[in-house]
C-alpha cells in the first residue's frame, strides 16, 4: 500500500512539475496517459508550445531533475525503480516543438490528489516598470514578432517607440494535494518542489530582473497539513503562472531629439546602468609634479641644501580619431643654498601633430622616441636628447627631452616599421658649472671621466667649455616584431650622440705639447679650451626579448662606427665599438618584489694608443618590493663598475597610500676610483625627501 | 573549473591544482568524473565570442581610504584555448594609459606585454608570473589567466545553498603544483548559470583559505550570464578588492587587430571599441 501511495504521489508531483514548466507558453496533454500491466505503470505526457528546441530541452532538464529528486526522496524505501524517457520533436500541428515524456513507475497507485480552484486572478502591472513619460498610446501583442512589426510601423510614422515584455499573472487550477505517511517525506518533497519552482524561472523568465524573479518565486504556495480524517500528511502545492505579452508604447517624437546612436554592426548592447555611458573626451590634460629637498651627506665642501622642483604638463586635443594635437612643457627649478645658485627654466615638451591611418601614424613636431629594450639604459636609444642636469637621479623618461622629428610608424601584421628623421640636432642638457651635479669641477680641477693629473687639472680649472651643437640631427629606422615567445628588433641609425665628448682645442693642445705649460696653452688659443663634439656615425643594432622560465630575458647589441676617443697625444679620434647588454626581470617569490639585473659592456675595437678604457663593464638594475599591503615601497637602484671600483646606489622608501601622491625618502650614494662617475661624485652623496604626483 | 572566466568577462579563467594525491584518492570515481564534467561545462559555458567592458576596481582596507582603478577590458575567444585580452586603465592618473595585452595560447603558454605610457613603450613581461598582485589589488595575475580544465583534478563534493541559491561544491587541485600559486580551490557553482557563487583559494597546502571570492551580483546580459559585481578578499591581510562592471557588451565583432601591439601602444585604436 505504501508503495502504491508513493507511486501515485510521484505522478501527481510530476504533473505538478509540468504545470510549473508550462508557465508561459506550454500546453500539457495528459489524455490517455496511463497504461498498467500490473507490475509497472507507464504514463505518457506531451508538453507542447515550445518555440525553440533549446527551450524544450531546458524544460526536460528541469523536469528530469525534479523527477529524479522526487524519486530519491519519496521512494527511498522502495525496491522498485522509476524511469523517465523523453523525446523532443517538432510539433507538426501547431508549430514549434513538443516534448513527449514517458514515465515508468511501479504499479498500483493508491493515493489521490485533489484540485481546487485558485482564488487569485490578477492582471498586474507590478512586474513591469512605470513608464517614464505619459504614453500617448499602447497596444499589447501575444507574440514578439507581431509587436515588432507594429513598433517598426510606428517608428516609420516618426513616433518614439518602446517595446517591452509585460508579464501577466494568470490563474493556475492545478493545485495538488499529495498524501504522505510520514511528515519527513512530505517535507522532503516540499523542499524539492520549492526548489524546482524557483529554478524554473531561470528558464521561463530569463530576462526577468532579480526583483521580478523573487516576485515570481513568491507566487508558489507550498504547505503541509496533517490529515486528521484519513491520517498522514498532505503536501498542498499550488501556483500562479505568468503569461508573457509584448507591449508597444509610443509617443510623438520631439523633432529636436537626436536619433539614438546606432550600435556597431552585429552588436547586441545592453546598458547596465542607464546614463552611464562614458564618451572619451576630445581633450586631455595630464602631467606630473615633483618637489624635492636635498641635503649633502658630507658637508665638508660647504654645499648647503640642494633642492629641486619640476612640473610637466601635457595637453592633447583629438578632434577626430585620425588627428591629434599635443602640446607639453616642463618647468624645472633648482635651488642651492650657500652657493646661492638658483635656476628656473622652462622647456617645451612634446609638441606635435599626429595623423593616423588604419595601419600607420605620422607624427611631426617635437617628440621623444626611445628605442631599445634594456631597462634604464637602452643601448639602441641613440636619437634621444639626453638631460643630464641631474645625472642619473631621475627615471629614464625624465632624462630624455623632446626634439624636432618626423616619425612614420607602419604596422604590418605583427611587424612594425618605425622611421624617424631628426632634421635639427639638439645637444644634451648639462648641469650648469655652478650646479651641484656639474661634471666639471673647476674649483678642484676635476672633470668626470678624466684621470686626475696636474696638467688636466690646470686646463679644467682655467679653461672654458663650448659645444659644437647644431646642424643636422640624424635619422633611424627600426623593424620590430612582438611575436609568440619572442620579441625582436633591428635598428639602423645615422646619429650624433647628444652627450658631448670634449676635445681639447687643437691650438691649446699644440702649445701644451710644445711647452708643457697649461697657462700658456690656454692663452694661446682663441675660443673655448674644450669643445664638446658630437661626431656623426652609424649605429646598427638589434634587441631581443623572451620569456625565460619565470623571468623575462632582454638582450641588446649595437655596432658603432664612430666612437670618439682621445689619443695619447690628446687628439680627438674615433674608433669602432660594440655596446652589448643583457638583463633579466624577475619577480622573486612570485610576489610583488621585482628584480632587474643587467650587464652592459662597451668594447672599443682597434683602439690603440688611446687614453680611454678599451672596455667598460657595468652591472646595473633595480630591486623593489611593497609592504604593509602596498602602502609602502622599498627600492634600490644600482650601477656597479666591474673593471674598476665604481658604485652608485639609490635606496628609496616611498609612501604610496594616498594616490596619486607619493612621498619619498631617498639617498644617492657614490663611491669609486678617480676617473669614474662614482669617484667623481664620491663626496656628493645626497639625502633627499620629496613629493611627487600625477594628474 | 575556470572560476574567473565566470567572474570577469574579460579576465579569463583560473583553476586549481596541485598533485594532491590524497585528495584524489579520497574522492570517489563518481565525484571526480562529475567534477571534471562540471569543470568542463564551466569552461565551455556561453561567454560570447568577444566582449568589452568598463569596470571599476575598488581596493579596500579597514580604516584606510579606498583606492579606485577604472579600466576597460576586451576579450576575444579566437579559437579553442586561444584567448586574447587587453586591459586598459584610465584612472588614477599614475596608471592612466597603462595597458596589458595577454595572448593565451592552448595549454599553459601565454605571451604578455605591458604598455608604459610614460616611456611610450611596451615591454614583454613574464606570463609565468602568477602570484603577484595585479595593480596592487587582491587579484593575482593567475586569476586573470585562462586555465583549462585539464590542468586540474576536479572533485564534486556536494550541494550547498548560498544566499538562497543552490550550488554545487567543486574542488579543483592542480595536476602540477608548479603551475598554480594555489594548492587548491573550492567553489560553489550555480548550475543554471555555471557561475561560481564563491570560491575559496588555498595556498601552500594550508587548511584555511587565504583568499575568498564572492559574487555579489550576476545577471544575464545579452543572454549571457555575467558577473556584475564580485569581491575578492585576502583573508590573511584583511584587504579586499571589489570589481564592479559598469557596462559590458558581447559579440561586438572585436577585431584581431585590437589585440596587437599597435592597439596596446595607441589608445585611440582601442577607444573605438569601448562600450
Amino acid at each position: 500500500m505504501v508503495l502504491a501511495e508513493w507511486v501515485r504521489a510521484v505522478l501527481r508531483a510530476c504533473s505538478f512539475s509540468m504545470v510549473i514548466l508550462s508557465a508561459p507558453v506550454l500546453a500539457v496533454d495528459m489524455t490517455g496517459l496511463s497504461q498498467s500491466d500490473g507490475q509497472v505503470m507507464t504514463r505518457h505526457l506531451v508538453l507542447k508550445g515550445f518555440s525553440t528546441k533549446e527551450q524544450a530541452e531546458r524544460a526536460v532538464t528541469v523536469l528530469k531533475d525534479a523527477f529524479a529528486a522526487q524519486w530519491r526522496y519519496q521512494y527511498a524505501e522502495s525496491s522498485g525503480s522509476a524511469e523517465m524517457h523523453h523525446e523532443v520533436r517538432a510539433d507538426t500541428e501547431r508549430g514549434g516543438y513538443l516534448v513527449d515524456v514517458s514515465i515508468i513507475t511501479p504499479s498500483a497507485p493508491v493515493e489521490e490528489g485533489d484540485s481546487s480552484a485558485i482564488p487569485v486572478v490578477s492582471v498586474d502591472q507590478a512586474l513591469t516598470e512605470t513608464p517614464a513619460k505619459e504614453a500617448s498610446g499602447q497596444e499589447v501583442f501575444p507574440a514578439e514578432s507581431e509587436a515588432q512589426v507594429r513598433a517598426d510601423a510606428l517608428r516609420g510614422e516618426g513616433k518614439e517607440v518602446e517595446l517591452k515584455v509585460v508579464r501577466v499573472l494568470v490563474p493556475d487550477d492545478h493545485t495538488v494535494k499529495k498524501r504522505f505517511v510520514r511528515r519527513t517525506d512530505a517535507a522532503r518533497a516540499l523542499t524539492v518542489l520549492k526548489e524546482a519552482w524557483a529554478e524554473q524561472w531561470q528558464y521561463q523568465a530569463p530576462d526577468a530582473t532579480e526583483d521580478e524573479r523573487e516576485a515570481l518565486e513568491r507566487l508558489g504556495s507550498f504547505s503541509i497539513q496533517e490529515d486528521k480524517e484519513q491520517g498522514g500528511y498532505l503536501l498542498i502545492a499550488r501556483g500562479i503562472n505568468i503569461k508573457t505579452n509584448y507591449r508597444v508604447r509610443w509617443w510623438t517624437a520631439v523633432a529636436e531629439q537626436a536619433p539614438p546612436e546606432e550600435p556597431p554592426a552585429g552588436a547586441v548592447i545592453d546598458a547596465l546602468i542607464e546614463g552611464a555611458d562614458e564618451k572619451p573626451s576630445a581633450f586631455r590634460l595630464n602631467g606630473r609634479v615633483k618637489g624635492e629637498l636635498g641635503w649633502p651627506a658630507a658637508n665638508g665642501q660647504g654645499d648647503g641644501g640642494v633642492h629641486y622642483a619640476n612640473l610637466y604638463a601635457a595637453f592633447a586635443w583629438q578632434p577626430a580619431p585620425w588627428l591629434e594635437m599635443h602640446v607639453a612643457g616642463r618647468v624645472d627649478g633648482n635651488w642651492q643654498q650657500n652657493v646661492r645658485w638658483n635656476e628656473v627654466n622652462s622647456l617645451p615638451g612634446e609638441v606635435f601633430m599626429r595623423w593616423r591611418g588604419e595601419k600607420n601614424r605620422l607624427t611631426v613636431g617635437r617628440q621623444s622616441v626611445i628605442w631599445g629594450s634594456l631597462d634604464a639604459v637602452p643601448l639602441n636609444d641613440r636619437l634621444s636628447r639626453v638631460d643630464l642636469r641631474r645625472v642619473m637621479m631621475d627615471d629614464l623618461q625624465d632624462r630624455r627631452l623632446a626634439v624636432p622629428m618626423v616619425r612614420w610608424e607602419q604596422f604590418m601584421g605583427g611587424l612594425k616599421l618605425d622611421a624617424v628623421l631628426q632634421p635639427e640636432f639638439k645637444s644634451a642638457l648639462l648641469p650648469a658649472l655652478d650646479s651641484y651635479w656639474s661634471p666639471i669641477d673647476q674649483k678642484n680641477g676635476l672633470a668626470m671621466g678624466m684621470e686626475v693629473n696636474p696638467l688636466v687639472s690646470a686646463l679644467v680649472s682655467k679653461g672654458t667649455f663650448g659645444d659644437d651643437g647644431g646642424g643636422w640631427g640624424g635619422a633611424g629606422i627600426r623593424l620590430s616584431q612582438a611575436g609568440e615567445g619572442l620579441d625582436w628588433a633591428l635598428t639602423v641609425q645615422r646619429f650624433r650622440p647628444s652627450t658631448p665628448y670634449y676635445e681639447l682645442n687643437p691650438a691649446v693642445r699644440s702649445t701644451l705639447l710644445a711647452t708643457g705649460n697649461p697657462q700658456l696653452a690656454l692663452s694661446s688659443a682663441s675660443g673655448d679650451a674644450f669643445i664638446g663634439r658630437h661626431p656623426l656615425g652609424w649605429a646598427v643594432g638589434g634587441d631581443l626579448g623572451m620569456p625565460l622560465g619565470p623571468a623575462t630575458l632582454r638582450m641588446e647589441a649595437v655596432y658603432l662606427t664612430d666612437v670618439p676617443v682621445t689619443t695619447n697625444d690628446l687628439r680627438l679620434d674615433s674608433v669602432q665599438g660594440v655596446d652589448w647588454g643583457a638583463g633579466i626581470e624577475w619577480n622573486p617569490g612570485d610576489a610583488e618584489a621585482r628584480l632587474i639585473a643587467q650587464i652592459v659592456r662597451r668594447q672599443l675595437l682597434n683602439a690603440e694608443h688611446v687614453l680611454n678604457s678599451v672596455a667598460v663593464t657595468h652591472l646595473n638594475g633595480s630591486y623593489q618590493d611593497e609592504f604593509f599591503n602596498g602602502r609602502w615601497r622599498m627600492s634600490l637602484a644600482y650601477a656597479i663598475g666591474l673593471e674598476q671600483r665604481d658604485f652608485y646606489w639609490k635606496p628609496e622608501l616611498t609612501y604610496l597610500a594616498h594616490e596619486p601622491h607619493q612621498l619619498y625618502l631617498a639617498a644617492h650614494l657614490f663611491t669609486g676610483k678617480p676617473g669614474t662617475m662614482g669617484g667623481y661624485y664620491e663626496k656628493k652623496d645626497l639625502l633627499t625627501m620629496g613629493w611627487r604626483m600625477r594628474f | 573549473m575556470s572560476f574567473l572566466k565566470s567572474l570577469y568577462p574579460y579576465f579569463l579563467g583560473v583553476v586549481v591544482l596541485s598533485a594532491d594525491v590524497s585528495v584524489c584518492a579520497l574522492a570517489s570515481e563518481e565525484s571526480v568524473s562529475a567534477g571534471t564534467t562540471l569543470a568542463q561545462r564551466i569552461y565551455d559555458r556561453e561567454n560570447g565570442r568577444d566582449a568589452s567592458s568598463r569596470g571599476v576596481m575598488v581596493l579596500e582596507e579597514k580604516g584606510r581610504p579606498s583606492r579606485e582603478r577604472k579600466l576597460y577590458t576586451y576579450r576575444l575567444d579566437k579559437s579553442k584555448g586561444e584567448i586574447w585580452s587587453l586591459v586598459r586603465f584610465v584612472s588614477p592618473a599614475d596608471i592612466s594609459g597603462v595597458g596589458l595585452l595577454t595572448l593565451d595560447h592552448p595549454g599553459d603558454n601565454s605571451d604578455q606585454w605591458l604598455y608604459l605610457p610614460e616611456l611610450d613603450k611596451s615591454r614583454r613581461i613574464s606570463s609565468d608570473r602568477k602570484g603577484g598582485k595585479f595593480v596592487g589589488s587582491d587579484i593575482y595575475f593567475e586569476d586573470m589567466q585562462d586555465r583549462e580544465p585539464s590542468m586540474d583534478w576536479h572533485n564534486l563534493m556536494g550541494h550547498q545553498t548560498f544566499q538562497d541559491q543552490p550550488c554545487e561544491v567543486l574542488e579543483s587541485t592542480p595536476r602540477k603544483a608548479d603551475n598554480s600559486v594555489y594548492s587548491k580551490r573550492i567553489g560553489c557553482v550555480h548550475l543554471p548559470s555555471l557561475i561560481p557563487l564563491w570560491v575559496d583559494f588555498y595556498r601552500d597546502g594550508k587548511k584555511e583559505p587565504s583568499k575568498r571570492m564572492v559574487v555579489n551580483r550576476f545577471d544575464k546580459v545579452s543572454g549571457i550570464w555575467t558577473v556584475l559585481e564580485s569581491t575578492m578578499s585576502d583573508l590573511e591581510k584583511g584587504t579586499q578588492t571589489r570589481l564592479r562592471i559598469e557596462k559590458v557588451v558581447y559579440n561586438v565583432n572585436l577585431q584581431e587587430s585590437l589585440f596587437s601591439r599597435q592597439a596596446l601602444e595607441d589608445q585611440t585604436v582601442e577607444k573605438a571599441f569601448r562600450p
